[in-house]
């Protein structure tokens, strides 16, 4: 286990990556109204300018830093010596510990920043989304830091079925809708053609993003895909490349589960940074685990798409399965997302980053032995890389190889143990 | 005419963007632009596909192919504007469905100065040595479109295959302003660009932006959107040009201040 520091500035890879990142679009056939034009309704303008910086290296503010503090960063790096031991590898595996924060996951690390900046900004309420929890949580739990108002749509099949995230939210003094709702447009339609829908990640974002478009005062935060988000991620890197320079280890693969890709670019993207800039890590492999019930990077396309089903947020040029796609219901909610984050595309295009998707079956089994070995339960999102983990630490062995493999445990399962427990 | 652009490109300069083939843009328009002040003209061609355009010029586009507006066709109004320069910016994506070869052909002919494509290095980077190819055919100085997010690697580059000009997209898209501070990014792209003249374009359309901008670093601004919203309306044609060049002068003392 390693120490190491909270570093004082996010990593951008936006400039450093190798090929420009196509600019968002408006749909050509649609001039009603312009969704670039939305962005300013949407997110507090310090979110829109990090979105648009030509800078790789944008200052944490102190603020935040001290809330980073607080939660535990930096989070430490531990090695997973039970597990080595239980699959007879020759490889050393190190995983960061994302699920240590107040609410379990990865997620606070950008809630907190975007609580901050809509904050600054005289924001009254945040509104968002979330299927699995884990995003809803680490926003009310910010707004709760920071004194902001936080209303949440959370996926009916979710909010039916994990009422101990609802709780949490609502302690933190969040309010939770079940999605559709019959308070937007979008919900009223879809609650009409079904009185019982069970809702989706997309309709949710769409709900949250209506309310912003439409109230005053209220912004719309989002957990994923976004390049702000990336970067506010990248603390989990930039700790973790410290950490291992402590521990005077190299990584030669660095795995992380991909719903959006936020906790996967925020372990890896300061060491594909290193790569592209400075010709470091030559033979270190990038891998991005998904479902195979959205299999956006695995098997779609590259393609400009809408982040969200209705179509109110501007067009992104990323890996998609197409925004009316309908994953089958999975424990791993937060891996149902229809599009992998535009950066994290290009990176995948370009081939810089590896993909491998697995079923539910599979990777929970890997979950489970991680649970026994090391003693935590991982998200079912986790479980992914888990899985991608000993994928790789099987291949070592047959190789004899001693790789050092590094992946994002990138939150906890405790309150998913259903995925876990016999039908 | 070669040359010209370039000697024009060592002064801080003001450029107009039109798009060939709207019934608001006409001689009369261009006669009050110029002698207000606009160093160079830079034309668009009508297209069904126009990505990275804001509504105000998707609105323009549309007029114009309502007006029965084709490449050929605009290409020949541009010829016929009598102008000091003139450059065309328009989509990759459509100069290679009428044909490259061919679309440099309308462009040499309309005696304009060069062509560059905002889509060119986002989305056709493999294309970028057909380009300079086809420049170097017609004695066109290359030009490049990047936008903030551009890798920096790349910047430079660009620069080193001194072009007349690099012209940076301040915002997503023509026309629609966002809360941002673009002036950083002027920095930067400034400090890549080198002794390249950068242009700054996209949501201009106040004196204090070209202020800023030229002190961030920019060697010339493009107003499009701005012109269009003063030009396609139904007023007489007497208040259009007096509103316009009052704007039009505004921007240019903003510029050479």
């Amino acid at each position: 286990m390693s120490l190491g520091s909270v570093p004082n500035f996010w990593y951008n890879i936006v400039p450093d990556l190798p090929r420009p990142l196509p600019p968002p679009r408006d749909p050509e056939d649609d001039d009603r109204f312009s969704r670039i034009e939305l962005l300013p309704k949407l997110f507090p303008s310090a979110l829109l300018d990090q979105e648009f910086s030509a800078e790789n290296s944008i200052p944490i503010p102190s603020e935040v830093l001290e809330a980073y503090r607080k939660i535990g960063r930096p989070t430490p790096i531990v090695r997973a010596r039970n597990l080595e031991k239980v699959l007879d590898t020759p490889a050393k595996i190190y995983f960061k510990r994302e699920d240590l924060s107040p609410t379990g996951s990865h997620k606070v690390n950008t809630a907190l920043a975007q609580a901050y900046y809509s904050k600054m900004e005289n924001v009254d309420t945040l509104v968002t989304e979330t299927s699995a929890g884990q995003w809803g949580s680490a926003l009310a739990f910010a707004c709760a830091m920071f004194n902001i108002k936080c209303l949440v749509f959370m996926t009916r099949s979710s909010y039916l079925q994990k009422p101990y995230r609802k709780t949490l939210m609502n302690l933190y003094g969040a309010e939770v809708v079940p999605s559709p709702s019959n308070r937007t447009e979008v919900g009223r339609k879809l609650l009409r053609e079904n009185p019982e829908h069970p809702g989706s990640l997309g309709i949710a974002i769409s709900e949250a993003v209506e309310t912003a478009i439409k109230n005053e005062n209220v912004k719309y935060s989002v957990g994923s895909v976004m390049n702000f988000v990336l970067l506010h991620q990248t603390v989990i890197g930039l700790e973790t490349k410290e950490q291992l320079e402590e521990l005077q280890e190299t990584p030669d693969v660095i795995i992380g589960c991909v719903g959006g890709g936020s906790n996967f670019a925020g372990l890896s993207f300061p060491f594909i940074g290193d790569k592209l800039t400075k010709g470091e890590l030559k033979n270190t492999r990038f891998i991005a685990v998904e479902s195979k019930a959205s299999p956006k990077i695995t098997e779609g396309n590259y393609v400009y798409e809408h982040a969200d089903t209705a179509g109110y947020l501007p067009m992104l040029k990323m890996f998609t399965v197409g925004r009316n796609y309908i994953p089958s219901p999975i424990h791993a909610a937060g891996l149902r997302y229809h599009a992998a984050a535009p950066t994290l595309s290009i990176l995948i295009k370009e081939g810089i980053v590896e993909k491998a998707a697995y079923t539910q079956e599979e990777v929970l089994e890997s979950a489970k032995i991680f649970a026994k070995t090391e003693g935590i339960v991982p998200a079912p999102e986790t479980a992914h890389a888990i899985k991608q983990v000993m994928v790789e630490a099987l291949k070592c062995k047959r190789r004899k190889q001693q790789k050092t493999i590094v992946f994002c445990f990138s939150g906890h399962g405790l309150l998913d143990l259903s995925a876990y427990s016999p039908e | 005419m070669q040359g010209n652009l370039r000697e024009a490109l060592k002064s801080k300069v003001l450029v107009a963007y039109l798009t060939a083939g709207d019934p608001y843009v006409n001689s009369e328009i261009v006669d009050v632009l110029s002698k207000c002040g606009v160093d160079i003209f830079e034309f668009g061609i009508p297209t069904v596909k126009p990505k990275y355009d804001g509504l105000t010029i998707k609105a323009s586009y549309k007029r114009a192919l309502r007006n029965g507006a084709t490449v050929e066709k605009s290409f020949s109004l541009i010829k016929n504007f009598q102008l000091a320069h003139k450059v065309v910016f328009t989509y990759f994506e459509l100069a290679k469905a009428v044909g490259l070869e061919n679309f440099m052909e309308y462009v040499s002919n309309a005696g304009a100065e060069g062509i560059f494509f905002p889509d060119l290095l986002i989305e056709y980077m493999e294309e970028l040595e057909t380009y300079l190819r086809l420049c170097m055919k017609h004695d066109f100085d290359p030009m490049f479109f990047i936008t903030s997010t551009f890798p920096h690697k790349m910047v430079s580059k660009l620069a080193q295959l001194n072009p007349a000009f690099i012209y940076l997209g301040l915002m997503a898209s023509t026309g629609t302003f966002l809360p941002i501070t673009v002036t950083k990014a002027i920095k930067i792209m400034k400090g890549l660009a080198g002794d390249t003249p950068l242009l700054v374009g996209f949501a201009i359309n106040d004196p204090s932006q070209v202020s800023d901008y030229v002190k961030a670093g920019a060697d010339g601004v493009v107003v499009g959107s701005a012109i269009l919203k003063l030009i396609n309306n139904g007023q007489n044609m007497r208040l259009k040009k007096e509103k316009l060049a009052k704007f039009v002068r505004s921007l240019k003392e903003a510029l050479e201040a």
